[in-house]
């Protein structure tokens, strides 16, 4: 299954902690089989978000957001990524 | 040398180390907040000490100042930020078991207080803990 990282940029923090939970637990409980949110990094100087999704495709992804997710958070880039295990190297 | 857990001494400790490292007083100099730290007991280990609250006033990259509360006697002080947890999550936090952002995502560190404020500041909260793993527990290996 292709795996894509989408950026976002925060626009508004969560005020509270049971704020950030709810909203970020709204994202995964419209997950499906079709798309996986497998983790994110938040990138500190800039506040964006890059969140890393294991999906059937983009579409599946898009379907995973509410409108308060997106305002919070638009999203600005999306990209398809490949992925590389470093720990083979390890191995003569 | 180790200091008991948690304890006026680790705390004292803790406050001597934030206001003489200088990479603690560089990320944090402009955070505004104090803190109190309730520490509760595990569900399956009651300890009779616990809860206890830690007080640290923080501000812009230094320890003002610290106090220790016991929520049975003593009135805790009014604090922007509110954090309490069981033992054993702080001393994951503290051993590096347990990463200090996905604890309060998942409220095994539950935080009262602007979370805008923590979140726009995790290179703070982050470099705080690096300073706690600093002051060795008694009976506890560094993290």
């Amino acid at each position: 299954m292709p795996h894509y990282v989408l950026v976002h940029q925060v626009e508004r923090f969560p005020e509270s902690q049971d704020e950030w939970i709810e909203l970020w637990r709204a994202v995964r409980k419209r997950c499906s089989e079709k798309a996986e949110w497998l983790h994110s990094f938040m990138d500190t100087k800039t506040t964006k978000l890059y969140c890393e999704w294991r999906a059937d495709d983009l579409e599946a992804v898009m379907e995973c957001f509410g409108p308060e997710s997106l305002d919070m958070a638009p999203i600005e880039y999306t990209t398809e990524i490949a992925y590389f295990e470093t720990e083979w190297l390890d191995e003569e | 040398m180790g200091y008991p857990f948690p304890s006026q001494d680790w705390l004292e400790a803790l406050c001597s180390v934030l206001n003489s490292d200088e990479r603690y007083a560089k990320v944090a100099q402009k955070w505004e907040g104090d803190m109190i730290v309730v520490i509760e007991a595990d569900s399956d280990d009651p300890a009779p000490d616990l809860p206890v609250g830690l007080y640290l006033d923080l501000w812009h990259g230094s320890c003002r100042g610290i106090g220790m509360y016991q929520p049975d006697t003593d009135e805790f002080p009014a604090a922007a930020f509110s954090l309490k947890a069981p033992l054993s999550n702080i001393m994951k936090i503290f051993t590096g078991e347990l990463d200090p952002v996905q604890a309060m995502l998942t409220r095994r560190l539950n935080v009262q207080g602007n979370m805008a404020y923590m979140l726009r500041n995790i290179p703070v909260v982050l470099d705080f803990v690096r300073c706690c793993r600093l002051v060795e527990i008694e009976g506890k290996s560094p993290a």
